[in-house]
This record gives C-alpha cells, sequence and structure tokens, in this order.
C-alpha cells in the first residue's frame, strides 16, 4: 500500500506539532493546517487519504470545512473529528463524520483510529 | 360600603399578586440567564484546560514510545517535547491561576502585597516576554524612564500581560501594538495603556467585556474563558485604581489603566 496522507487541521501550533510527529513517526505523510479555510485549499493539492478534524477554531471552524469539504469536486477522504469540546461524539454524530477521538486522547488511540479510517 | 371595601382589597391583593408574580418571572429569567452563563463558561473552561492537557499527555507518550523501542530519542524531537511539556504546563498553571483568582474575588480574599515598585519596569518585563511570543506583531513602548508607584508588582504584571495577551489574541492578522505609561506628579496617578489594531469590540459587546465569562468574539472560537478582564478590573479597582476601554476610530482597542502611586485600599469588596 502506497504511503497514506494525512490532514490534521486544528488551531492550537502545539496539538498541530504533536499530530504531525506522532503520525511521521508511525510512518504517514502529514499534512498540518491552523484553521478550516487552509485546510480547504490544502485538500486540493495533498488529496489526504483521511482529515483530522479540530471543532473549535476560528474563522472556517470545524463544521463549515465539513460542509465546503462536502461540496467540493473530487474523491473524499473519510473524516475523524479530534474534538476537546463537550459532547465531541454528539457533534460528530451530527456531522455524519466517519471517526471521532476525544481530547485527551492516548496516542494509541489515535493510531488505531488512524490505522482504521486511512486504509483505503 | 363594606363590600364596596373588600372589593377594593381584593383588588389591591391581585395587583401585589400580579407584582410578586413579574418579579419571581424575572427572577427565575435571571436565574436561568445566569445558568445558561455558568453551563456556557464551564464547557469553554473545560476545552480550554484539556486542549494542554492534550499536549502535555501526548508529548510524554511520543517521548515513552521512543524509549521503549529502544531508540536514542532524536535530540531535535526531545527539545520540541519537552518544550511543548513546559510551555503547555505553564499555560494550564495560568488557567488553573484565573479560576483560582475568580473564588478568591468570589470569597473577597483577593488581597494585595503592595510595595514601591517601578511600573516602567514591570510593563517592559511584559513587552520583553511577548516579543519573544510573537512574530506578527511590532512592540511600541513609550514611557519615561521610571514610574514609582506603591503596587502588588506581581499582580500588576498579571494585568499589563493580560491587555498585552488580550492585544495579541484580538489582532490576528498582526500589527503594531503600542504601550504607553504616563505619570502625573500632580495628580498622584500613572497611566498604563496597550493600544492595538487588531479586531476591536462590537459594539453590543461594549458594555459587557469586563463581566465575568464574558467573551467578545465568541463566534470566533478565540480561545480564553472570559476571565482576564474581569480579574484584571478586581486588581487595578483593589489598587484604588480604575480599568477602561477606548475604541479609537482607526480600529482596534486601547485598553487604559489608571493607579494611584500612593496607598489605596487593602481587600476586595
Amino acid at each position: 500500500m502506497s504511503q497514506r496522507r494525512i490532514l490534521v487541521v486544528d488551531d492550537d501550533e502545539t496539538i498541530g506539532e504533536l499530530l504531525e510527529a506522532t503520525l511521521l513517526d508511525a510512518g504517514y505523510d502529514v499534512a498540518v493546517a491552523a484553521g478550516g479555510a487552509a485546510a480547504l485549499e490544502l485538500a486540493e493539492r495533498f488529496k489526504p487519504h483521511l482529515v483530522l478534524l479540530d471543532l473549535r477554531m476560528p474563522g472556517v471552524d470545524g463544521r463549515g470545512f465539513v460542509e465546503a469539504y462536502r461540496r467540493a469536486k473530487g474523491r473524499k477522504a473519510p473524516i475523524a473529528v479530534v474534538s476537546a469540546v463537550r459532547d465531541a461524539s454528539a457533534a460528530a454524530a451530527t456531522l455524519g463524520v466517519q471517526g471521532v477521538l476525544e481530547k485527551p486522547f492516548e496516542l494509541n488511540e489515535l493510531l488505531n483510529l488512524v490505522a482504521r479510517l486511512a486504509r483505503g | 360600603m363594606a363590600r364596596r371595601a373588600t372589593s377594593g382589597a381584593r383588588r389591591g391583593k391581585r395587583a401585589d399578586l400580579s407584582a410578586a408574580n413579574q418579579r419571581l418571572r424575572a427572577e427565575i429569567a435571571e436565574r436561568r440567564r445566569a445558568e445558561a452563563l455558568r453551563d456556557e463558561f464551564l464547557s469553554i473552561a473545560a476545552h480550554e484546560l484539556k486542549t494542554p492537557l492534550t499536549s502535555l499527555r501526548g508529548f510524554a507518550q511520543l517521548l515513552m514510545r521512543q524509549l521503549d523501542k529502544d531508540e536514542v530519542p532524536d535530540p531535535m524531537r526531545l527539545r520540541q517535547g519537552l518544550s511543548a511539556i513546559d510551555q503547555q504546563s505553564a499555560k494550564l498553571a495560568r488557567l488553573v491561576s484565573q479560576l483560582l483568582d475568580v473564588s478568591r474575588i468570589d470569597a473577597g480574599r483577593l488581597e494585595l502585597d503592595r510595595k514601591v515598585a517601578d511600573v516602567v519596569g514591570v510593563v517592559e518585563d511584559v513587552v520583553t516576554t511577548a516579543r519573544v511570543n510573537t512574530f506578527r506583531h511590532e512592540f511600541t513602548v513609550r514611557a519615561p524612564s521610571g514610574a514609582l508607584a506603591l503596587v502588588d508588582p506581581l499582580r500588576l504584571e498579571q494585568v499589563v500581560r493580560n491587555l498585552v495577551d488580550n492585544a495579541i489574541r484580538y489582532s490576528p492578522d498582526g500589527g503594531p501594538i503600542t504601550i504607553e505609561v504616563e505619570k502625573s506628579r500632580g495628580a498622584g496617578v500613572v497611566t498604563i495603556a496597550v493600544a492595538d489594531r487588531g479586531l476591536g469590540v462590537p459594539r453590543e459587546h461594549r458594555g459587557r467585556i469586563f463581566d465575568r465569562f464574558h467573551q467578545a468574539h465568541p463566534e470566533r472560537a478565540m480561545g480564553g474563558m472570559g476571565l482576564g478582564l474581569y480579574i484584571s478590573r478586581q486588581i487595578v479597582e483593589l489598587h484604588g485604581g480604575r480599568i477602561e476601554a477606548e475604541y479609537p476610530e482607526q480600529g482596534g482597542t486601547r485598553m487604559v489603566v489608571t493607579l494611584p502611586t500612593g496607598a489605596p485600599t487593602g481587600k476586595s469588596e
């Protein structure tokens, strides 16, 4: 299987770095965007196999990203919400995304989720 | 006659009941509003506390995974991880301190430890730290060589840091941040003004920016718990001073703190 590409969308710089470092160590190709608008642009070029998405972000937030990403042309990657908001699971269900991980999380949980959803 | 008096008394009672009913409804509405605000605050506070916790646990686990694999951790990765743990634990400590401050204010136990200190020195220390943390903002400090006042220097630093942090946070595209210190010997006051050219405060939020839990840009999810200005105002008022917001025509916000240089009251109300 070719190297899987993961797009991380999180406005918290340190969490972006953490996800990037963890996924790079696990052999994934990773791109990080600090907000929904930048992520939409990056998704077009990077063509991710999976999007890890924060919900609460300035500007285009997680919900805005999901709506715009689904409207955009081209193949769509599964999306997993990674968030510290209360009821992240309920929010993820409303958005109809494929996975959810509540912050703070275990790295094993993250890697299991990514392995499952980025399989293609 | 007696019947008329009775019916008048009944009307009076009905009016009393109606007024009491209205008061009760207003109280219930106010209580619900306060509960909704507290609920929203708890939700935001939990989010704000979980975010640094995620980085703390994550980087600790990442470094441990490398050690478990008997790998010598890459020095760059080690530095990145330890630096994140250091910064995020400091952030967490600041958030917890804010919560404790609010609890102290509620109990009337926020106290000052005043001594003669140089306000300019306090301001310069805050700006020096802020400069390291942002590359997009240009800081200008206009201040006399010194301005002595009887203040709690740590609490004053907390106020100035909060104002400078807000100036940075609410000008997300960068820009100038100007800090001015002026002393007026005649009036016995020193003023500290922090001005940015950022988002400003929407008109409908201006009356409430010093309220507990209030966020001026809730839709932007810019972080913070809505406590910084509330705590700052309490600290400034404990010093016998005042804090005001100005909204310059060219945009942004200018926060002005005026402190007496002498000896004000000691405890919170």
